[in-house]
């Protein structure tokens, strides 16, 4: 309950809320997983729920697989790649707070997916931007946190949490290719014994 | 005073002479010293030239030269096309560089004098030197009661050089029409197409198509046509009074027939067709540059003959009708035809399941969809038995989850996902009920890829390069190999007759009346032998079928090698692939079968145009064929038979209604008698004749045609 408590006065008061949470180290990991998990499950809830009208997806196709990347997965890059690059950058924040404010910052962006998931079916097609305009703020107010948290836990003015943010995403970016590079080689691995395999059974026979 | 016998002596040296100078008219050199041969069995006689090894085949007064006797005086023709139209063989060499070369027997051989000619037991062997290519063929020529045979035993062939034979075209213009006469050549393609002679087309290509089908282990990596496969490896030529039809015998998989009317350059229409030898496939270096490797078969040349029998006939105006029922005779007199008439009034194919991508926890994944099940197809059996037809033959497909992904299995059992053993059972009383028949449908020549990982290394056929060959389909846009679609293996030779036998075992002891086979219309050459070839394959799958004797079989496309076995054939060629060198397409097949085996062509239901598909099948006196799912066609959107969008039931029972009012007495009357007569009577209208006779007039037009059998409406028919 306490928990909870931190969370919604975080998501009122976020500069303050964010400072507290750094001088008490009040902030809980368990609640981070739970809200990306939520992110997940909202993100899935809005491909395949959202009512017909508003729903561009093919429901039949939808892959959970990629939606937990998309996710999940995505969530875990950015608090790497922000860790390592705010580590170089003389930043204050430890790993585990990075992860709680990452995931704190996405509360209003996961409550606009349901929001949206639900409204949809209330909304006429003529009323589809109350659709953009409820995604559009929970995007922009978790965006708005995620600033406000970077600048509270690495103790950065504007400008340097600025550049922090633009160069994490591009570690995502590089963190992605440097895994794909990986799946890459693995393969070419797998590729080689088949050749291989390949080779002598052609030979074998006669 | 003793004038007589002077007088008859001088009488008897002028007839000599005259008789000597018209033998060499039909034979050109002056110095004729034949060999003359008469087979006691045939009423054929064999006068075959040392010299050149041309030879003529007589029957009484009647003439068959092995090359047109007039390119002696064709004009327009320069000396080379008139010496490759005498020629007896077409040979492809290939040398250690993989530079091919072709030449014929004419000038490779006659003009070296490298022909020797062998008197045998019934006919002539003429051995062809070709002293460039260090290479001897010898061609046997012998005669049979319908006619004689041409053939090549390779394993005699002999190679002394550098230069291997990679193919080899037997009597490429034997009985080759001039273009001032009236005739035509037939190839079998589809149902039959027709060349005329002089037919102008000139810029075309010439025809040329493989036996049956294509080599499925041999790489092709494009499909840019769609065409009708060759069923009857049967062709002819036809002209003035006399007809001559070939029929490839021996080494019949993987032979081309070839074909061309008369061009600018070679005044001949003709007809004849080429074997490979040595089979080639193409080695294709994938994201490199590295040009593509021809690699060859890597063998001696093995003990095989490929062989052409070729029946010559006396007719006047002969027609493609009298071809096809002198190939009728054939296959009776050979007994390579299961004649038996079960009169079935329609064929109704049912789908019970398919695969397609679904949600499994979230992640789409190939799971099985539920088309039709036992009592869905039990309700469908129900609605066509009020409409009170009777002797339906129902073909129940994918019934088996092995069937559907195409697994192979030590046994096959019903799929318990479309019901009990008990829905099962009535279903098979419902159509016990109306004197029906069920036939259980089964593939086991393709197996799909990556269902069984172990038989990868032991169970399937290997191309060229002995691995495991793997055949993928076609995309429609870019005529690619789409290897992210399923893919298939085919089963190699040592299991091919286990897998036919597991099968029809597994069928026979669920109760079905009878096996549908799908695949024994695909043939490949299991390299898995050293010396392997297609025609191996076809009487493998000959005698896999022959070792289910006494089970009624079903068969899909109706090679001619199934029809022994067949009690049904199914989806057979209702058209030809129409190639711009045809002029006509004829329905040969059906007039050859018509009265000895039942068939249908492809489903009314699947044709863009349902009204034709139903004249097609009333003129060539097909049974009607519906496929059918009780499911609604969503339900194989996107699936392995997305195909199948027509085909929900209960939008066709009112057509199978009118049909089988229009056409059931009709049905009842010609079935199990023979066609005896089919031709064209005006534009796009067809009259079918039956030997008990019965007729059958089809309009296509879209206007109404008056003939001399009656006022017929747009796009209808009469029968009488």
């Amino acid at each position: 309950m306490n928990v909870f408590k931190e969370m919604m006065y975080i998501l009122m008061h976020p500069i303050n809320g964010f400072e507290d949470m750094k001088q008490y180290k009040t902030g809980s990991l368990y609640a981070a997983g739970i809200v990306s998990l939520l992110w997940f499950f909202a993100s899935l809830v809005h491909t395949q729920y959202t009512s017909p009208w508003f729903n561009a997806n093919d429901t039949e196709k939808t892959n959970i697989l990629l939606i937990f990347v998309s996710t999940v997965v995505l969530y875990i890059f950015f608090t790497i790649s922000n860790w390592s690059i705010c580590t170089l950058f003389d930043g204050e924040g430890s790993y585990i707070e990075i992860v709680i404010v990452t995931a704190y910052s996405l509360i209003p962006y996961v409550v606009s997916l349901f929001a949206v998931s639900i409204f949809s079916y209330f909304l006429s097609l003529d009323e589809y931007m109350f659709i953009n305009v409820i995604t559009s703020v929970g995007l922009l107010y978790s965006v708005i946190m995620l600033m406000i948290g970077m600048i509270q836990i690495h103790q950065y003015n504007f400008i340097r949490m600025g550049f922090a943010l633009i160069v994490s995403v591009i570690g995502v970016f590089l963190i992605l290719f440097l895994s794909f590079l990986m799946l890459m080689l693995i393969r070419e691995i797998i590729e080689f014994f088949r050749t291989i395999t390949n080779e002598l059974l052609m030979r074998s026979v006669v | 005073m003793n004038r007589k016998p002077t007088m008859i002596i001088i009488c008897c040296i002028m007839l000599f002479i005259l008789g000597s100078s018209s033998l060499s008219n039909t034979n050109a050199p002056e110095d004729i010293n034949e060999t003359s041969n008469k087979s006691t069995a045939s009423d054929y006689e064999l006068i075959c030239d040392d010299q050149t090894g041309s030879f003529i085949v007589k029957r009484g007064n009647k003439v068959w030269n092995s090359f047109p006797e007039s390119v002696e005086i064709a004009e327009g023709m320069k000396g080379a096309e008139k010496n490759k139209v005498r020629a007896a063989l077409l040979i492809e060499v290939v040398n250690m560089k993989n530079e091919s070369f072709t030449a014929n027997s004419q000038t490779g051989s006659v003009f070296n004098e490298g022909v020797t000619v062998i008197e045998t037991l019934s006919g002539v062997r003429i051995k062809y030197f070709f002293s460039d290519y260090n290479i001897t063929v010898p061609l046997d020529i012998n005669l049979n009661e319908y006619g004689f045979s041409a053939s090549v035993s390779v394993g005699e062939i002999e190679e002394k050089g550098e230069f291997k034979i990679v193919s080899l075209s037997l009597l490429p213009f034997f009985n080759a029409g001039y273009y001032d006469q009236r005739g035509f050549v037939f190839v079998p393609d589809g149902s039959g197409s027709i060349i005329r002679f002089n037919n102008k087309k000139l810029n075309v290509p010439r025809f040329s198509q493989r036996i049956y089908s294509y080599d499925h282990t041999i790489s092709r990596f494009f499909n840019t046509e769609t065409t009708e496969d060759i069923r009857l490896p049967v062709f002819g030529t036809a002209f003035e009074d006399q007809y001559s039809l070939g029929i490839v015998t021996k080494g019949t998989a993987g032979a081309y027939i070839t074909a061309d009317s008369n061009t600018n350059l070679n005044k001949y229409s003709y007809v004849y067709a080429k074997f490979p030898i040595r089979l080639k496939d193409v080695y294709r270096y994938i994201n490199d540059v590295t040009a593509d490797v021809d690699i060859y078969q890597k063998s001696d040349l093995p003990d095989r003959i490929i062989e052409i029998r070729y029946l010559l006939e006396e007719t006047y105006e002969p027609s493609y009708v009298d071809m096809a029922k002198r190939y009728r005779k054939y296959l009776i007199d050979n007994n390579e035809i299961n004649s038996s008439v079960s009169n079935p009034k329609l064929y109704v194919d049912l789908y019970g399941t398919t695969i397609r991508k679904k949600p499994f926890l979230g992640i789409p994944v190939d799971q099985i969809e539920k088309l039709t099940t036992y009592s869905q197809a039990e309700e469908i059996v129900n609605e066509i038995n009020k409409l009170s037809i009777k002797n339906v033959v129902y073909t129940y497909i994918n019934w088996s989850r092995s069937n559907v992904w195409q697994k192979m299995k030590p046994v096959h059992k019903p799929d318990n996902i479309l019901g009990s053993r008990k829905e099962f059972e009535n279903l098979k009383r419902e159509i016990e009920s109306s004197n029906g028949s069920l036939y259980l449908n089964c593939d086991p020549v393709r197996i799909a890829k990556g269902r069984s990982p172990l038989s990868f290394f032991t169970d399937y056929a290997k191309d060229i390069r002995h691995y495991t060959a793997s055949v993928y389909p076609f995309k429609l846009s870019t005529q690619t190999e789409d290897r992210n679609q399923r893919g298939h293996y085919l089963i190699n030779l040592k299991n091919l007759s286990k897998q036919f036998s597991i099968w029809g075992e597994a069928i026979n002891n669920i109760g079905a009346d009878g096996i549908s086979f799908s695949g024994t219309e695909v043939l490949y050459t299991d390299f898995t032998q050293k010396d392997g070839w297609q025609d191996i394959t076809r009487s493998s799958m000959m005698s896999a079928l022959g070792n289910l004797s006494g089970d009624k079989i079903m068969v899909t496309g109706g090679n001619d090698y199934t029809l022994k076995y067949s009690e049904h054939l199914t989806g057979i060629p209702g058209g030809s692939s129409m190639y711009t060198k045809t002029d006509d397409s004829v329905p040969f097949y059906q007039i050859a079968l018509h009265g000895s085996i039942n068939y249908n062509i492809a489903s009314i239901n699947s044709h863009e145009n349902y009204t034709d598909a139903v004249l097609r099948s009333v003129e060539t006196g097909a049974i009607p064929r519906f496929e059918f799912i009780y499911e609604p066609a969503d339900k194989v959107a996107d699936s392995m038979h997305k195909h199948l969008f027509y085909s929900h039931y209960k939008n066709w029972i009112a057509n199978i209604s009118e049909i089988y009012a229009d056409t059931s007495e009709f049905y009842d009357s010609i079935s199990g008698v023979y066609i005896s007569n089919h031709r064209k009577i005006a534009k796009n209208v067809y009259l079918t004749e039956y030997e008990n006779g019965r007729y059958s007039v089809v309009n296509y037009n879209s206007s109404k045609v008056d003939t001399e059998y009656g006022l017929i409406e747009a796009k209808s028919f009469i029968w009488g």
